[in-house]
């Protein structure tokens, strides 16, 4: 909370976290950025080289794919731009995901609260419960979405992807804001009581500020399994409703072309870019939630 | 830096005219608590504990972990609901009212400052939550701030601040509400001991000028001494006693209170008369002397029964050979320790260890631990308990 608290208090604090191992971190030669890159290597090898023939395989100026490319060019690019399909797919994806992020962001966020506030017995098979998506393969989520939908007529809709995406993110919504409600202090929510604050302005003033960050980290994850789900929007997609994932493997399966190369590429581009925004004005360890302490 | 605070405070001092009503209006009123008992499953850790905090007054409920005074205080604050008894703020039954309707002002122990908030947002949430318009908001935070000596910190987030500054943070937070009472949970627990006198001084004197009743909750029998008009020192769920810190400390009612507040020196004796607050006692030795008895005691003091005679270490007179005392042995000196101010010595007598502290150094030197000396001490400065 504070930089000069005496000895005494700040141990006490992470005696209250059960993050007071060690006084100071101790400076391991694995701290030094080549090592770091050394152990990293392996990982960023066998999940990143398999991606980066794509990039060059775009910029060919032909109509069959080939690495390299015997000739440049942007043809696919135009191609994939002009094309009708690929921005309403896209757009729609966008807009699937951002209904998801809204169901599974607001649920997840009051179940976490409301689960942080109740002390009962039933508490452990409530949690158990909303991460049941975590475990259960996605094709019976898909599967079950499906049938049910049907009833309500909602295949084929913006709001039935945009639910059952939902269902498959809140798990990570919901660990995420309640491992930052694990570290808010209570009695900054008696202090507030105390003051006046009723609910509404405990959410408001405590709680909200509390667990933004998290709101946010929450977010983006939920943006990240609904953006690229292909498994349940196959089951749910109807001619009006194709996803951008599901346009892609579709294309990929009947269409092969440097058109989806390009897209690949586009997509490759979007996704470096959005987390070194995300990660450069939040910070690494805020985003991945491994912040220790206050 | 004197700059910021120059500007902070001639701004305060512009918007100071409309606000001086509300802050300095306010005193203390009264909080009354009467039998109240709690239980956790099988155990019961408020047994019927009645005590008033009257207008105006700083009363600190005094007592180890587990003595109940953090669970009554959580009672009366409304964030624990009692099982049995009432409390009453200014004379009205609370009961049932839910702690943000009970206008008490609290102070947590880690302050408990919104760490998204700066300093003058913080002072004025309780002000914010009663609809108080933003200018005045502002100008009574401001105003607070320069009573709790922090002109100039008002836009600093509380995280930029050292433990002390948060505390006087806290306070001024919970004052600006005007609150029937303060409630002080262990405020002090997180600083260390310097800052910890000094602050104990700031917020004595803050409570006399704003004229609120205190409640505080402490196991430092030093911080309660300094601060409090009384001490009701709690034990297992019960208030023992319930007076001035001078009389907690000179005519102690029971052993653990004795023992609790400072040190002392427990002789075994058995009562042999009683005459209106003096009883003679026997010795384990067969010597004979005599103690004060305090009057609530009085009903239990029978002649032949078993007791102790308590006296503090600075009581105890090391005696000339030509001097007496009402109460006298010999004892072995062990060992005497200088620590400036005073001398501590341990001697053996009755087959125990003793203390002895004086501040009369000079005397007290000569004694050469292995040798003998007589001890004793007056009867007013004894005080007969029961166990």
């Amino acid at each position: 909370m504070n930089k000069d608290k005496p000895p005494l208090a700040e141990l006490k604090a992470k005696a209250k976290n059960g993050t007071g191992t060690t006084a100071k971190p101790r400076k391991d030669r694995f701290q030094n950025l080549p090592w770091a890159l050394l152990l990293a290597m392996p990982a960023l090898v066998f999940l990143i080289l398999p991606v980066l023939p794509v990039v060059p395989m775009s910029f060919t100026a032909g109509h069959i794919i080939e690495f390299p490319p015997s000739e440049w060019g942007l043809s696919a690019y135009r191609e994939v731009i002009q094309d009708v399909e690929w921005r309403d797919s896209i757009l729609l994806s966008l807009k699937v995901s951002a209904l998801a992020i809204l169901f599974a962001v607001t649920s997840a966020t009051l179940a976490a609260i409301g689960l942080s506030r109740l002390r009962f017995a039933g508490e452990g098979i409530f949690t158990a419960l909303i991460l049941v998506p975590l475990a259960m393969p996605v094709v019976v989520l898909a599967l079950g979405s499906f049938q049910f939908f049907i009833q309500l007529g909602w295949n084929g809709t913006i709001l039935g992807l945009a639910i059952a995406h939902g269902v498959l993110g809140v798990p990570y919504a919901f660990l995420t804001v309640r491992a930052a409600l694990l570290k808010l202090d209570p009695s900054l929510i008696r202090a507030a009581v105390s003051l006046g604050a009723g609910p509404f302005s405990v959410l408001r003033w405590v709680y909200l500020p509390a667990i933004f960050p998290a709101i946010l980290s929450g977010a983006l994850l939920v943006f990240i399994v609904s953006f690229d789900e292909v498994v349940i929007a196959l089951f749910l997609s109807g001619p009006q409703t194709i996803t951008f994932p599901v346009k892609l493997f579709t294309e990929v399966q009947f269409n092969l072309s440097p058109g989806i190369m390009a897209v690949s590429t586009l997509l490759l581009g979007f996704v470096v870019l959005l987390v070194v925004v995300v990660v450069s004005v939040f910070g690494a360890r805020r985003v991945l939630n491994l912040k220790v302490g206050k | 830096m004197s700059n910021v605070q120059n500007i902070k405070m001639s701004e305060s001092n512009l918007s100071e005219s409309i606000s001086l009503q509300r802050v300095s209006a306010s005193s203390g009123k009264s909080i009354k608590v009467e039998n109240v008992e709690k239980f956790y499953g099988e155990l019961q850790v408020l047994k019927g504990v009645s005590f008033t905090l009257e207008e105006g007054e700083f009363l600190t409920l005094l007592g180890p972990s587990g003595s109940g005074k953090s669970t009554t205080l959580g009672i009366i604050s409304g964030f624990i609901d009692a099982d049995k008894g009432d409390i009453k703020i200014d004379g009205h039954s609370v009961i049932g009212t839910p702690p943000r309707h009970r206008n008490l002002g609290i102070v947590f122990q880690n302050y408990a400052l919104f760490p998204h908030l700066t300093v003058s947002e913080n002072i004025g949430f309780g002000l914010r939550m009663r609809k108080v318009d933003k200018a005045s908001r502002k100008s009574q935070s401001y105003e607070m701030l320069g009573k709790v000596g922090l002109e100039g910190l008002g836009e600093r987030k509380p995280g930029e601040l050292s433990g002390g500054q948060q505390q006087r943070v806290a306070l001024a937070r919970a004052l600006i509400i005007n609150p029937a009472a303060l409630l002080l949970d262990e405020p002090l627990g997180a600083l260390d001991r310097r800052l910890r006198q000094q602050v104990e001084l700031e917020i004595k004197g803050i409570q006399k000028e704003t004229g609120v009743s205190v409640l505080h909750v402490t196991h430092d029998q030093e911080e309660a001494m300094v601060m409090s008009d009384r001490l009701a020192v709690m034990n297992h769920g019960l208030i023992e006693q319930i007076d001035t810190p001078t009389n907690v400390y000179k005519y102690p009612s029971t052993r653990f209170v004795a023992e609790f507040l400072g040190e002392v020196n427990l002789f075994d004796v058995r009562i042999q008369d009683f005459v209106s607050n003096k009883a003679m006692v026997t010795y384990q030795d067969g010597s004979v002397g005599s103690a004060h008895v305090s009057s609530a005691l009085a009903a239990n003091v029978i002649p032949g029964k078993n007791g102790s005679v308590c006296v503090r270490p600075e009581r105890l007179q090391i005696l000339a050979s030509n001097e007496n005392a009402d109460n006298e042995f010999t004892a072995i000196v062990k060992e005497s320790i200088y620590l400036g101010a005073t001398t501590r010595m341990t001697a053996s007598a009755m087959g125990r260890d003793i203390i002895v502290t004086s501040s009369d150094n000079e005397n007290f030197s000569v004694s050469e631990s292995g040798s003998e000396i007589r001890i004793g001490w007056n009867s007013d400065d004894g005080q007969l308990l029961f166990d």
